[in-house]
């Protein structure tokens, strides 16, 4: 089972993306900002993080430079955001972003099929 | 002999009414609201009004008598010094017509004022015999478009949020995380899907253009295989040819060069101008693409067989917000930016965009992209 962990303050944006994602019966987790993220990630590692980029009390940026995994080859993070200036998203991807992802041109089909991708590729 | 005194009365005339006239053309030179200097026709300056001195900091002897592109330096907004051959005085001076456009003066203090330019060619007997230009400061009109850019990418980024919320839910009504709908419920339901859609890429077009009138999206170059971005194109918006019957025909010629251009820019004017054929021709219609290479450019062709345009709508085509009534009455759901954007883009990548259009015959639009950037043409310029 793919452990996906959802981070992302918009309360009904977050639901839905743990009703598209455990439909696929993924194991997924949510958190509400970056501090909660990296709480989250201490008991739980997961495989893939969805992550936006606008949040409160730690924001995206934030949380990946403050997320230092012993092995981060085993995690993928994908930004989520409605962010397009493009010194934040190439600051996301210096930080290790896997992509990213305009939220709002996004379909829960889109998001579900770069999921299944991911897990091809990376073997999870 | 008996016409002298005739002859001397009608003289003095003459010269009163020539001192009257040009009385009135210096009070209209010295009054004039905006900066105005004029030139012999060899581009010295002869006379200059208070505005202008007043507006670049200088006095009437630093630019009385000199060659004027060279005492007025002109540059673009990052300081680079704009050749004399440039400047408008000699567009002017061989075309015998009027000139005009922003650029930036450097003052006397050496700070950069941003002005409207236009410049008049004084012709007798199609020689230029001098020249009149008048410049007014634009300062502020540049302050207040930055403020509208700024407000238009803020505002579009805070509708994205909730947009994004309420077609998420939207696509998992109609996929059915909540449960199977009736017909009439789909129905309902992708009617908010299409209008929620529809204002994503209203907002999206919105925000590539305030980034893209801001300068802050800029062309990158790279070779880029044309035809295989036509055909992915044609791939992407396959669904709606169908679902018309329309017969697309792409003829690239052989053996066409990979011009140095932006790929996702070119890919955006593409998408648009084909979507437009689609949109805009009725059932079973027709859509001829061609490429082909002239000179140092590449003349891309759309032609269709739809409604065309009104012949008194040609000259609004490419505004913000135009739609031509026959437009609005064929398809209601376009947003009026679409070939704006083509223009915008078009033009960051060196380019030129046109057409030719007849109404319910259809229209066809060109595009000449320059082989190499812009910005490639500069740094060539530079280096010879």
């Amino acid at each position: 089972m793919v452990r996906i962990l959802i981070v992302e303050d918009d309360i009904a944006l977050n639901k839905a993306y743990q009703i598209v994602l455990s439909r696929k019966s993924h194991h997924v987790d949510s958190a509400y900002n970056g501090l909660e993220a990296l709480e989250k990630i201490q008991s739980n590692q997961p495989d893939i993080i969805l992550l936006d980029l606008l949040m409160p009390r730690m924001n995206g940026l934030e949380f990946l430079r403050a997320y230092k995994p012993k092995d981060r080859s085993g995690v993928t993070i994908i930004a989520f955001s409605n962010l397009d200036t493009p010194s934040e998203i190439d600051e996301a991807y210096r930080l290790g972003i896997h992509k990213h992802l305009l939220k709002a041109a996004t379909s829960p089909g889109e998001l579900t099929t770069l999921i299944d991708e991911l897990i091809l590729i990376r073997k999870i | 002999m008996q016409d002298l005194p005739k002859l001397i009365k009608e003289l003095q005339t003459s010269v009163i009414e020539a001192g009257q006239e040009r009385a009135k053309a210096d009070a209209l030179f010295l009054s004039i609201g905006e900066g105005v200097l004029a030139t012999d026709e060899q581009g010295i300056i002869r006379r200059v009004n208070q505005v202008a001195l007043d507006m670049l900091g200088f006095k009437e002897a630093d630019l009385i008598g000199s060659w004027y592109p060279k005492v007025i330096v002109a540059t673009d907004e990052k300081g680079h010094k704009q050749r004399s051959i440039d400047r408008p005085i000699t567009e002017a001076f061989l075309t015998g017509k009027p000139v005009a456009g922003k650029t930036f003066y450097t003052k006397k203090d050496s700070t950069l004022l941003p002005v409207y330019v236009t410049l008049s060619p004084l012709m007798l007997d199609g020689a230029p015999v001098g020249a009149i230009e008048v410049f007014r400061d634009i300062t502020k009109e540049l302050a207040i478009d930055k403020m509208k850019n700024e407000f238009i990418a803020l505002a579009s980024h805070q509708l994205r949020t909730p947009l994004s919320t309420i077609n998420i839910y939207v696509h998992l009504l109609k996929d059915g995380y909540g449960g199977p709908l009736s017909d009439e419920q789909m129905e309902y339901v992708l009617a908010m899907l299409s209008a929620g859609t529809r204002m994503q890429s209203l907002i999206e077009a919105l925000l590539n253009i305030s980034k893209l009138e801001s300068g802050q999206l800029t062309a990158k170059s790279q070779a880029v295989p044309l035809p295989k971005i036509m055909n992915e194109v044609l791939a992407e918006l396959n669904q709606s040819i169908v679902d018309k019957k329309l017969s697309v025909t792409f003829k690239p010629s052989k053996e066409l060069p990979e011009p140095e251009t932006d790929c996702l820019m070119i890919q955006e004017v593409l998408t648009n101008l084909v979507a437009n054929a689609i949109q805009y021709t009725p059932e079973l219609g027709k859509i001829t693409i061609t490429m082909q290479r002239k000179a140092n450019e590449m003349i891309i062709k759309v032609k269709d067989s739809g409604i065309g345009i009104p012949k008194e709508k040609h000259t609004m085509l490419f505004s913000p917000f135009f739609r031509a009534q026959n437009a609005l009455e064929f398809f209601e759901a376009g947003t009026g930016l679409g070939l704006y954007l083509v223009k915008l883009l078009v033009q960051t990548l060196g380019g030129k965009v046109w057409f030719t259009s007849q109404e319910d015959k259809g229209s066809t639009f060109f595009v000449a992209l320059p082989l190499v950037s812009p910005e490639q043409t500069k740094a060539g310029d530079q280096n010879g």
